[in-house]
């Protein structure tokens, strides 16, 4: 963005505000600071292609492949971690095998793009492990579960337990409590995994990383913060549609600022739009754009860029 | 130049924001080189008398000369509350705002009431854009104080559909549609009369997550730079913008997205 000087003087002639201050704020002119502070020059864009970016959870299907990279080329985004689910009413393993499949095809094609995660339902606990095994064997990188069980259920300690094994992130789709979630979506999400959740799980198995999704997309980002906060095998991702003002600030007070990841989850402008509106230094943008889920994935050794 | 079509001065009483006075504001634009920016209270919505709020808003623009040409005061007015018809008086003539901004479902009134449409048609007699908004949070994020149009409840958020009946009521007015979220599919007849309609979307809403196939759709003198500050951060509005490949946005277009548009409309 380059911002055209403003012919000031032109301007003011032309609004009313000038008179209508003169009118009622007369009083009051005189008594603060009035000099100018000198503009800053901001290249928008240039602050946007600074950064190596990691999305570390969005989703995408063959109908879309090309317009998310061509987003992802537009934002650069280099690369992107896919982590498709399934929806409510779940159906048997072989809806998760199909969207595996769908994920293992698409980082095939897209090496340099995707990397994948595969996505299991803890209710069919021996074939849940023996897809995991299929999908690493394949290539797949990570674990994302939706609203099947919650986090914090005993059905998911078996799949905890092989993600240590084999040092991959345990990622769930979040919701947080709330007035809509008590009045409205408790009915629809009922295993929805909150913060609480994640706390139980995290303090039952502190060798396992967890990563709380898309923190402030549809949920109290303060609410998650406070509940998340001093659980240290807890990182967080900020992705998602709601770019509300102090988001990243806030998170960056709760959290330790090497444990936070972008993420768009599809909406890529305000993921990186908040990102850079906030006052994260030059280091922590970087960090979070991509130091840290490639440190974090270097730990279970793997190089993912 | 670069005008922001959608922010606010006040408190939001639910949460805390910080951009909340006009020299926080100020900062911002100047930060980001930002020239001008359209506002009205944000907590004056609350209010009863919003009138109150109007008042206040003027006093703390008259209260510093850096703020003079910085910003374009708009009223908020509710046609539900007494004495409405000279608020809107006072607030076009005596006190310069330049536009409205109404909230329906803050003040409780639907988009066929009387005394609305009413209120449209004296704004369009002056020439003054008036501003809906889709929505001011996520509903999913609200407070159990707030309004109950809620996501996933019988009464769900507003999509672009539920501004059509004053738009129909009263074609001929200048309309600024802001913070644009959920459905944006409109009927073919609402369509038609929404493409031959006088309006403008701001770039601050979820649902501008393909302008350049926006603009094909509604054309490019539609869309204007909007931030929703302090509730959303202040870059990704623009984001949308500087971000088109010069194939989907020569230089003229950006600049009448920039500001160029919303001057017209505001006409200044
Ligand atoms: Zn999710
Ligand atoms: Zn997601």
């Amino acid at each position: 963005m380059k911002a055209t000087p403003i012919n000031r003087r032109k301007f003011v002639t032309n609004t009313a505000l000038s008179a209508m201050g003169l009118m009622l704020g007369q009083k009051l002119l005189g008594a603060a600071a009035e000099t100018e502070p000198a503009r800053g020059s901001y290249d928008l864009m240039k602050e946007v292609l600074k950064y190596r970016k990691i999305d570390t959870h969005t989703h995408a299907n063959p109908n879309n492949f090309s317009t998310v990279i061509d987003t992802a080329d537009r934002l650069g985004i280099q690369k992107m971690v896919l982590v498709n689910h399934a929806y409510p009413p779940w159906g048997g393993m072989d809806v998760y095998r199909a969207i595996n499949d769908g994920i293992i095809a698409a980082v095939k094609k897209y090496p340099d793009r995707f990397l994948g995660y595969f996505t299991l339902n803890p209710t069919f606990p021996k074939e849940s492990l023996e897809e995991m095994k299929r999908c690493l064997d394949q290539g797949l990188v990570g674990c994302k579960v939706y609203t099947e069980v919650k986090i914090s259920d005993p059905l998911y300690n078996p799949i905890i337990e092989k993600c240590i094994e084999h040092k991959l992130i345990v990622h769930v789709h979040s919701e947080c409590d709330g007035y809509f979630r008590r009045m409205w979506d408790i009915k629809i999400a009922p295993n929805a995994s909150l913060p609480e959740d994640y706390v139980i799980a995290a303090r039952r198995y502190p060798e396992a990383i967890f990563e709380y999704a898309h923190i402030g997309t549809g949920n109290d980002f303060e609410w998650a913060c406070k509940v998340l906060t001093g659980t240290p095998n807890i990182y967080v991702n900020a992705g998602a549609s709601d770019n509300e003002e102090p988001l990243i600030d806030t998170v960056l007070k709760y959290f330790d600022e090497d444990k936070i990841f972008f993420a768009s989850d599809g909406s890529y402008y305000q993921s990186i739009g908040k990102i850079l509106a906030s006052r994260a230094t030059d280091a922590q943008r970087r960090k979070i754009f991509s130091e840290n889920y490639i440190n974090m994935m270097k730990k279970g050794g793997r190089h993912v860029a | 130049m670069l005008l922001d079509l959608n922010a606010y001065v006040g408190h939001w009483p639910f949460q805390q924001f910080r951009i909340t006075t006009c020299e926080k504001l100020l900062g911002k634009m100047n930060e980001y080189g930002a020239d001008v920016s359209v506002v009205s209270s944000l907590h004056g919505l609350f209010y009863k008398n919003v009138q109150s709020a109007n008042e206040e808003l003027i006093e703390e623009l008259g209260s510093n000369r850096r703020f003079r040409d910085r910003f374009i005061p708009f009223a908020v007015i509710n046609p539900t509350y007494g004495a409405w018809r000279e608020d809107f008086e006072t607030c076009t003539t005596k006190l310069g705002m330049k536009g409205l901004r109404l909230y329906p479902k803050y003040h409780n009134y639907k988009l066929d009431e009387p005394n609305l449409i009413e209120l449209v048609k004296r704004a369009r007699d002056r020439g003054l854009p008036v501003a809906f908004k889709i929505r001011m949070v996520d509903s999913r994020t609200t407070s159990w104080m707030d309004i109950p149009y809620i996501f996933e409840s019988p009464q769900q958020e507003w999509d672009l559909k539920d501004v059509m009946p004053i738009i129909r009521a009263v074609p001929d007015a200048k309309y600024i549609i802001l913070n644009i979220a959920n459905s944006m599919v409109l009927s073919p007849e609402d369509q038609a009369l929404l493409l031959k309609t006088d309006f403008i979307f701001d770039t601050s809403g979820k649902s501008i997550n393909n302008l350049a196939g926006q603009i094909k759709t509604y054309g490019k003198t539609k869309f204007a730079w909007g931030t929703h500050s302090p509730i959303l951060d202040y870059l990704t509005g623009l984001l949308r913008v500087e971000s088109l490949r010069p194939t989907e946005a020569d230089a003229a277009t950006k600049e009448l997205i920039r500001s160029g548009n919303a001057k017209r409309m505001i006409g200044i």
